[in-house]
């Protein structure tokens, strides 16, 4: 609260006023010089007329999509000093001169390093060309599949789910036998997600079982399912981002899973690990 | 060491923050592509110095400050560098707002409006009257003095209401 403001241009106690910054008998001053002063009231709207506009040009610019390479940069860039060397080259624009020459220095070792890294990893990577080439393709491929179902789906508002969540005991039992798959339908409200029903989608040419879940604002989250190789222990999450969808994915035994949503939520990780303990 | 887990939660707290620190930045370099350098490297400081944020308080505003000093920073360097200065909106284009215009091309020249505002008036605008912090907060931020903070709001405030004026006759 401001003490004392009668110094001060009319324009700026006005304003002051507007945001009830004056203490109670500036205050009252103000309500007193409105009542009788045309000048001081076409003033004391001017302001409220800029401010209402700009409020508005301001929410507009929350609309602007964050670019996803921000995103990854936060979310996966290494921790501590070191992050400032994964940062996409644009930012280097703000870094002081003096920097550029370490910079430089970096480049030209992580270059050799990356030129010494390809011979050896095509000398090596030759003899597994028949394997290695095709489980990062079709890793690749179930994860697009999925985001791309999942930003179609997520804007069905009549028609999310193929079945309700009404059903879940049909649901468990008519995607365990398309999928092949054994799990529960987890129980994310702790995560202020309600369940709202189930697909089976195809995704890398398998059947793919799909939960779908809603959060408070709204925003569709899903799971998705879908038996591969086995690998025994449950793997890392990995993070990855498809355009305006995120998805954090594992393996555990002989199923791969993903947890997806929007690439603005930062709780993504978070649900993964629920579903990871709760499927 | 702080523990992976936390330092994770620290990282998405940032991304959440992410559109509004985009905007805070902006006000600060008025183009968008300074802005995007801005928070980039606002948010490469943030998390190399996460362990110094106790957790207290406001992330935002402590992010901010942050944002701040490296654009003072920045800009001290461009003045050494002369000729390497900011290209303000108000000489990029075309500023009026068309009414006509469908709500993508609207939304980009509000934003360009807004951009013109004097240096120092948007950043005062928007910390106080949209985002809603205190005049001291919003002076702790920007490192200016709260009578500034008033005097700044209030000719933010005067502009922007001469901004719609100046739309009114140009469709009229």
């Amino acid at each position: 609260m401001l003490e004392r403001t009668r110094d001060l241009p009319l324009e700026v106690r006005l304003s002051a006023y507007l945001d009830g910054q004056l203490s109670e008998g500036e205050m009252n001053e103000i309500k007193r010089l409105l009542a009788c002063d045309d000048e001081a009231q076409a003033l004391l709207e001017r302001l409220k007329l800029g401010s209402a506009f700009g409020n508005k040009a301001f929410g507009e610019m929350l609309n602007d999509p964050v670019p996803l390479q921000l995103v990854r940069d936060i979310k996966k860039g290494p921790s501590g000093a070191s992050l400032s060397a994964d940062i996409a080259p644009s930012a280097s624009r703000l870094r002081s001169a003096s920097t550029v020459g370490y910079w430089l220095r970096t480049v030209a070792v992580s270059l050799a390093i990356f030129v010494a890294g390809s011979c050896l990893g095509y000398l090596v990577g030759h003899r597994e060309e028949e394997t290695l080439p095709v489980q990062l393709i079709a890793a690749r491929s179930w994860l697009d599949d999925v985001a791309d179902y999942h930003r179609i789906y997520s804007r069905q508002g009549r028609h999310l789910a193929e079945v309700p969540a009404s059903e879940p005991g049909h649901i468990v039992e008519w995607l365990s036998a398309g999928v092949g798959v054994n799990f529960a339908i987890p129980d994310l409200s702790q995560e202020k997600l309600a369940f709202e029903g189930a697909r089976l989608l195809v995704t890398d040419g398998k059947p793919t079982a799909q939960l779908l879940y809603r959060d408070e604002d709204g925003d569709i989250f899903t799971i998705c399912f879908l038996k591969s190789e086995a690998v025994g222990e449950k793997t890392e999450f990995t993070d990855a981002i498809r355009n305006d969808v995120a998805l954090v994915s594992w393996q555990k035994d002989a199923v791969s899973y993903a947890v997806v949503g929007p690439s603005s939520d930062p709780a993504l990780r978070r649900i993964a690990e629920a579903v990871a303990s709760g499927i | 060491m702080r523990a992976v887990a936390e330092t994770q939660d620290f990282r998405q707290e940032l991304v959440a923050l992410l559109p509004k620190l985009r905007r805070f930045a902006t006000t600060l370099t008025r183009n968008a592509s300074d802005a995007d350098d801005l928070v980039q490297e606002a948010c490469a400081r943030a998390i190399t110095r996460s362990r110094l944020w106790n957790g207290e308080g406001s992330l935002e505003s402590w992010v901010y400050a942050m944002t701040r000093n490296l654009w003072v920073d920045e800009i001290r360097k461009r003045k050494i560098r002369a000729g390497t200065g900011t290209v303000d909106a108000a000489d990029d284009g075309d500023l009026h707002v068309e009414a006509s215009a469908d709500k993508a091309v609207y939304a980009k020249q509000l934003h360009r409006m807004i951009m013109t505002m004097p240096e120092g008036l948007s950043s005062v605008f928007l910390l106080v009257n949209v985002e809603g912090h205190s005049y001291r907060g919003a002076a702790d931020i920007l490192n200016i003095p709260i009578g500034t903070v008033m005097s700044r709001l209030s000719a933010a405030r005067i502009r922007l209401s001469e901004m719609i004026a100046e739309q009114a006759e140009r469709s009229a």
